[in-house]
């Protein structure tokens, strides 16, 4: 029998997978800790300890916590722009869509001081009122705090929830709600009874994303959450990681918080049982509903305009601040910090920066889609715990710790790797295992939406897997390949910690060139580069839909 | 069509240039933090000036802060990928010597450094640099700047203060520590517990604090003594200081050493030599915005701000390596009660 070509991209995913991700860290984990050699390197005693401290407790506790209020909460901003992306088109549909997927590329310590800088006690916001009501007080406390955390996880999550059930949203036939209307069902329980229930897969798939997202998170827990009261599990690993240099208990612990995370992770991904027909809903234009004064339209209205302020003010604020220069007592406007950029010194490290950003980029992501076709068609239309298995071992590189990640493939790029492959294409592997996941829970709920009879109808009819590809499956999920890949390049452009550990001067990429800018006092550089950063993926996002646009109108 | 077949062909000249790749022989590798060889660090000018003085090629790699340097170094002391380990600080150099990773070296340059700054007396690592970790203000705003650890417990500064955590980052520790050092093991978590009010936060490192710092969220923050320097040379500013204590400042000092197993130990030995001459130490205040620990020239103009403050009581290394785990254990348990 000829192989089914789908065979070959499942074995290479699979291979990347083992032998990436599982094989290096299983087999640093098994060995001795290369500090001991004499012990063992994950220890029942340390598990024991750990957990028989009420405080440890109460950290994994509150680890749990935050990253379930913030998983609950994007999903709740963002479910209405699913809402919106599905049944309205506005001027700028496309910007604004593309717009709120940008705080993914900023690195931590970016993020941390846009929100800083728009909603802090001194931000852009607390400054305009305290200039309305003319007191020197800040008025809303919106940072360190609980709070500020989750403001700063809902800025940086809720695109990936708009984008994942919107997409599935698209695709629930109008029939359905028809069907509804004239039975004289309501649009409340329209909603509750037919919509909300046909989009629990991708809800559910949204949430898990980004409550493992969450519990990894570092920087805006300790800085924007006050960093005293509030520890997490991710705190600990670091601190035992780098302060305290030890390995066994750091890698431990992370084995624990990818543990819970996998035990949360199987209680939400629930089977997918429904296969419903499916068809795109037609859209209304936004501006004739506002004119024919429908409160849908308005309440859609009402809610770009939030989230207009709310998650393009920090970017904004870091725009601003790239123009910014203090200089003999007081902030002058000034491009200087983007002249200093393209101006030729020996030591401008900014351009081969951001070449190399941009190449790790495009071949992470090139990689993570191939891996992550691969791995989708292993998943899709399973049931019961085989699907399950599958879906927990795709996830697991993001549920464990890239500080521990990053500490394990050192040491397997050392003994195997060093020397024969050139670091970039390790790099390019390490960044396609992390985006990988994330690539896979996008394009996931959209490829099952297609009912599995075309699957099976095209192969009765005779047709060539590869012409059903091209002539069935392209069209429906191009959109979404798009914005998986795009996903991923993102993500890449922005990622630092765990490359750290075996990168040099070959691969500096713009993230570190941030951090470096930063160490050297240069905040606004930082901001310039960052600029640069979200305009050159901006604008790789265009070039690619054209592509894909150029190749689709070819066949 | 014309715009796509624009948009195609920087594509192909893209997935084309992702597999071409640099690469070269060295003759010396060195292991430092990132900052130091970032842009604006000393790297670039200190390791372009050795290569020319020795006619030879070096090998720099930054995996991250000083801890990651350290990391690594030590999960590679099997089989040892560099020759020098440059930047690693003072409570991080017990830990250092637990894992027996050098290969001890005594620069004839060593004569001219001060005694007290000399700690390792078997030579296994040298001094490069080394600064106080000092609250900057922004005098602007205060008037009447703290001049005691215990002045900073005044409720007019409440919420006014952003440290760093000892559990993540070197400054955050050194506070720490410089707390143990002043008010002893009994009464430090005390201090702490009446400090917590006036904190705003406890970043994960100098640069979200120093950020928070100059975007004016706080105007007061944990950092060096020497960081005003760096306001007046690029920013002609004097409203940033730092507050001088009378309990004096707990310092911070670098160091570098070669490693063992190198299998170039003359080179290596050049190198720290270089490091103690004035083209190396002289590179420092401007870049590294530490003190050099030989004076070759002047200080640059602006660290006329830089107070070369009293030293604080100092904490024996080994009893750092010793306790360190429980004090961030007490630390951080009595700060989130």
């Amino acid at each position: 029998m000829k192989p089914h070509p789908l065979r070959l991209l499942q074995i290479s995913a699979l291979l990347l997978l083992g032998a990436g991700f599982y094989w290096p860290l299983l087999s640093f984990l098994s060995g001795n800790n290369p500090l001991h050699p004499e012990e063992s390197f994950l220890q029942w005693k340390f598990f024991k300890e750990f957990l028989s401290d009420p405080w440890n407790l109460r950290v994994i506790g509150f680890s749990l916590y935050q990253a379930f209020l913030s998983a609950l909460l994007s999903i709740l901003v963002g479910l209405p722009g699913a809402w919106l992306l599905t049944y309205y088109n506005f001027p700028g549909k496309r910007w604004f869509r593309l717009l709120t997927y940008l705080p993914f590329i900023l690195p931590s310590i970016l993020v941390v001081l846009a929100m800083v800088l728009f909603y802090g006690n001194n931000g852009w916001i607390n400054r305009g009122l305290m200039t309305i009501l003319g007191t020197d007080e800040p008025q809303v406390h919106f940072l360190y705090s609980l709070t500020g955390i989750l403001i700063a996880h809902v800025f940086y999550n809720f695109p990936l929830a708009m984008k994942i059930i919107g997409d599935q949203w698209e695709r629930i036939s109008l029939k359905y709600h028809h069907a509804a209307s004239s039975l004289g069902v309501g649009n409340m329980r329209r909603f509750f009874g037919i919509t909300l229930p046909l989009l629990m897969p991708s809800i559910g798939s949204a949430f898990v994303l980004i409550f493992l997202l969450c519990m990894n998170s570092f920087a805006i827990i300790l800085v924007l959450g006050g960093g005293i009261r509030y520890t997490t599990i991710e705190v600990l690993i670091y601190q035992l990681a780098r302060i305290e240099l030890d390995f066994s208990g750091a890698a431990s612990l992370a084995f624990l918080q990818g543990g819970l995370s996998l035990i949360g992770m199987a209680i939400m991904l629930k089977g997918r049982d429904r296969r419903v027909d499916q068809e795109s809903a037609s859209k209304s234009w936004l501006p004739e509903k506002l004119r024919n004064r429908s409160m849908k339209a308005w309440f859609g209205l009402c809610w770009i305009l939030l989230v207009l302020i709310f998650a393009l003010g920090p970017l904004f604020a870091i725009l601003m601040d790239s123009f910014r220069k203090f200089e003999h007592g007081e902030w002058i406007y000034t491009w200087y910090w983007y002249s200093e950029l393209f101006t030729w010194r020996e030591n401008n490290y900014f351009l081969s920066s951001l070449w190399n950003s941009l190449r790790i980029g495009l071949g992470s992501a090139l990689i993570s889609s191939i891996s992550g076709l691969g791995l989708v068609s292993i998943i899709a239309y399973r049931k019961g715990v085989k699907r399950r298995f599958w879906e927990m071992l795709t996830l697991f590189p993001i549920a464990l710790s890239t500080v521990v990640f990053g500490v394990a493939w050192f040491h397997f790029y050392q003994g195997h790797l060093a020397g024969t492959v050139p670091l970039i294409f390790v790099v390019m592997a390490m960044h396609a295992l992390l985006t990988c996941p994330y690539w896979i829970r996008i394009v996931l709920p959209t490829l099952e939406s297609i009912p599995l009879q075309w699957h099976t109808e095209s192969k009765m009819l005779g047709k060539q897997p590869l012409e059903y590809g091209v002539r069935i499956l392209w069209p429906w999920l191009s959109k979404t390949f798009l914005i998986a890949f795009f996903f991923s390049f993102s993500l890449s452009l922005g990622e630092l910690n765990s490359t750290m550990m075996i990168a040099d001067e070959t691969v500096r990429t713009l993230p570190l060139e941030i951090y470096g800018a930063i160490s050297g006092y240069r905040f606004s550089y930082a901001s310039a580069v960052a600029v640069i950063l979200l305009i050159l993926s901006v604008s790789t996002f265009l070039l690619v839909e054209q592509s894909i646009g150029f190749f689709g109108r070819l066949k | 069509m014309k715009s796509i077949k624009l948009s195609v062909l920087p594509m192909l000249l893209i997935v084309v240039g992702i597999f071409i790749n640099p690469t070269w022989g060295a003759e010396l590798t060195i292991y430092t933090y990132d900052s130091f060889n970032s842009e604006w660090g000393p790297g670039p000018v200190v390791f372009k000036r050795f290569e020319k003085q020795c006619a030879c090629k070096l090998k720099v790699v930054s995996p991250g802060d000083s801890g990651t340097v350290l990391n690594r170094v030590i999960l590679e002391k099997a089989n040892p990928k560099a020759d020098i380990l440059l930047g690693l600080n003072n409570s991080e150099l017990e830990k250092s010597f637990s894992y027996d990773l050098w290969e001890p070296y005594r620069s004839p340059l060593l004569e001219q450094v001060p005694a007290d700054l000399r700690v390792d007396k078997k030579h296994r690592v040298t001094p490069f640099d080394y600064g106080f970790i000092a609250f900057v203000y922004n005098s602007q705003k205060i008037k009447n700047p703290p001049n005691s650890l215990q002045d900073l417990l005044d409720p007019k500064y409440r919420r006014k203060i952003v440290i760093e955590n000892p559990k993540t980052s070197s400054p955050g520790l050194s506070m720490l520590h410089w707390t143990i050092a002043v008010f002893g093991e009994e009464d430090y978590l005390d201090y702490w517990k009446k400090l917590e009010p006036n904190l705003l936060s406890v970043t994960n490192g100098w640069s979200a604090a120093y950020g928070m710092f100059t975007k004016g969220e706080v105007p007061i923050v944990l950092s060096y003594v020497t960081s005003p320097a760096y306001h007046l040379e690029y920013e002609k500013t004097e409203r940033y200081r730092a507050a001088v204590f009378q309990d004096g400042h707990y310092r911070q000092i670098e160091f570098a050493g070669i490693l063992k197993g190198t299998k170039r130990i003359k080179r290596a030995r050049e190198f720290i030599d270089f490091m103690l001459s004035e083209k190396f130490q002289n590179a420092i205040p401007l870049t590294n915005w530490m003190f050099p620990v030989i004076q070759h020239q002047p200080l640059p103009d602006s660290f006329r701000i830089a107070p070369q403050p009293k030293r604080a009581p100092e904490l024996n290394p080994a009893r750092v390596n010793q306790q360190n785990s429980k004090w961030l254990k007490e630390w951080s348990r009595t700060m989130s009660q």
